[in-house]
């Protein structure tokens, strides 16, 4: 009998131990970033994983989404596809890998399918062409040709402002690179449209220190506006490039996303000038001064005045994934969360608020984009001012064929 | 009786081995063995020819329409930005076709940011003072499928260029 007793009070610890175990263990979620943290476009990305890094160390502080944390892997691909397909394959497995974050465009193609078989969500930058082929891919903000339709608006107001009478000519010079194009498809488009002539493109290899013979044979074909591409500090060395042909007098010079940062501005005030930036995210002051960088400072990066407004990209893919994971929980809790769980919610942030850092989320089962919403941005005596509010970015994906 | 017995012993044997026989034809045959290999198999680590040189992997036996990545294995001398130490390097990736055959290049960013360990400036371009190559000696090569799990190996030779005269 005594034994029996035993065997039942030794069951009943065990089992006891084995609950309070199993309820004592972590609860967490993986978000893999294939970022560039020592090569070419380093110095967004770093400051951008910043961004990400902190947002969750913050979270996690609070005690995560319903006491579930979030493990942050950030894997320095050197923009590399190699490299990037690679740690995909190394890290696909890690316990609950919700949503894989490819930092560039060319790895974003190349990891795209993997992602897919693995059904997780996936997010790249700009790629109008996971918006026209609905899949697991999300895109960050809008797609790069509906910012490139928006600076076509804008363009035809300044003109119409101006008092200028026909149309203007439009330029444009990026990298040669899938990135590169990217805007065009859709863009070009929507310039044709809006019956703007778009001037023979001109597409320089990334890293080229010069880029006159690319700006003389626009000055040549006569075009009053000229939209640069490319990662920053590139498109500042282009413009700085045109200031010392003297075009930057009469032609007026847009930037993409990756535009001239607060920083770049710093180091060449007088060439970049009356630069006009298109951007999903709050630039200069606006993101310094928004609560929410405050984490710059509590995580003792320095100065205010030194943050890359890149950094609040971060915060927004972090926020967006906080948001999502909130409603997998809810809907299938810890045990089932996974990939198709959180990719299920990801078309559910419809109208999902950032604190302002960001337009809408637009993420829905039609949409990719991160949202629609741009801002205007001109720099003025060594800054990033704000020449705009939000406005909606029109629709260029749906002009090209796919 | 004896021939009886012999007879029922036969038959025996034979109802023990025909489900055998019957089941094998049931089983697909062993799949193929994955393979790769690479072209060429010595490299000269000369630069900025090395570019110009196309190093290509290519395979059999995979899964079709999977993705095969390439994973040079680092000695432990070897130190390469942004790897981990006792990780492997991802150098190239290609996807199989329908008949399970691969091809896949060591892309330019794989040559300088691997093979030359380069540092870049922040408009993309390299940094030509940081060249720094990796040392010379026979690297084992990992080939691995994203679908099957499939594990192939060769190895490649990365030689010093000649001494200039």
């Amino acid at each position: 009998m005594r034994r029996i007793l035993c065997g039942v009070i030794m069951f009943t610890f065990l089992f006891a131990m084995g609950v309070i175990q199993s309820d004592a263990a972590e609860k967490y979620v993986t978000y893999l970033s294939l970022a560039d943290y020592t090569a070419a476009i380093a110095g967004l990305n770093v400051p951008g994983d910043m961004g990400t890094e902190d947002y969750f160390k913050d979270l996690n502080a609070r005690g995560g989404v319903n006491g579930v944390k979030v493990k942050f892997i950030g894997v320095d691909t050197r923009y590399d596809v190699a490299r990037g397909v690679s740690a995909y394959k190394r890290y696909r497995t890690e316990p609950k890998l919700l949503v894989v974050n490819a930092i560039g465009t060319p790895i974003g193609k190349a990891v795209a399918p993997l992602a897919t078989k693995d059904k997780l969500v996936q997010l790249v930058p700009g790629d109008g062409e996971f918006q026209a082929n609905l899949g697991r891919i999300f895109v960050w903000g809008p797609t790069y040709q509906d910012a490139f339709a928006a600076t076509v608006d804008w363009l035809l107001a300044d003109w119409k402002k101006k008092g200028k009478t026909g149309m203007p000519k439009l330029g444009y010079i990026s990298w040669d690179s899938a990135y590169g194009k990217e805007p065009l498809r859709g863009g070009k488009e929507y310039a044709e449209k809006m019956g703007v002539t778009l001037a023979p493109p001109e597409f320089f290899p990334a890293g080229s220190l010069d880029h006159t013979v690319y700006l003389s044979r626009l000055a040549k074909a006569e075009v009053n506006y000229i939209f640069v591409g490319g990662v920053d500090p590139t498109p500042t060395n282009v413009i700085r490039d045109a200031h010392k042909l003297g075009l930057t007098k009469n032609i007026q010079f847009f930037c993409d996303y990756w535009g001239p940062t607060s920083l770049g501005v710093r180091l060449h005030p007088e060439a970049l000038e009356g630069t006009v930036i298109v951007s999903y995210y709050l630039r200069g002051d606006d993101a310094r001064k928004h609560p929410l960088s405050n984490l710059w400072l509590k995580y003792g990066h320095g100065k205010l005045e030194d943050m890359n407004e890149v950094y609040t990209i971060g915060m927004l893919w972090a926020m967006t994934f906080e948001a999502g994971l909130k409603i997998a929980l809810k809907e299938v809790g810890y045990k089932k969360l996974d990939g198709e769980a959180m990719y299920q919610t990801y078309q559910k942030l419809t109208g999902l608020e950032r604190a302002g850092l960001q337009g809408p989320c637009a993420y829905s089962p039609t949409s990719r984009r991160g949202s629609w919403e741009v801002r205007f941005y001109q720099v003025r005596a060594g800054k990033i001012n704000s020449i705009s509010g939000w406005i909606k970015a029109p629709d260029a994906v749906s002009l090209h064929k796919f | 009786m004896n021939s009886f017995k012999k007879i029922i012993i036969v038959l025996s044997l034979l109802m023990f081995l025909l489900p055998f026989v019957a089941c094998s034809t049931l089983f697909p045959p062993p799949k193929p063995k994955a393979t790769v290999a690479v072209t060429p198999e010595k490299v000269v680590l000369a630069f900025p020819a090395i570019l110009k040189v196309p190093i290509v992997f290519t395979g059999t036996g995979w899964k079709p329409k999977e993705m095969v990545v390439v994973d040079m294995v680092l000695p432990p001398n070897v130190q390469i930005q942004g790897v981990k130490p006792g990780e492997d390097v991802g150098i190239a990736y290609g996807e199989a076709d329908d008949a399970g055959n691969f091809k896949g290049e060591v892309p330019v960013t794989a040559k300088l940011n691997t093979l030359f360990r380069v540092g870049w400036t922040p408009i993309l371009s390299i940094d030509p003072k940081t060249l720094n190559p990796i040392p010379p000696g026979v690297y084992k090569i990992k080939a691995s499928g994203t679908d099957s799990g499939a594990l192939a190996t060769t190895t490649v030779e990365f030689v010093a260029p000649a001494p200039k005269k």
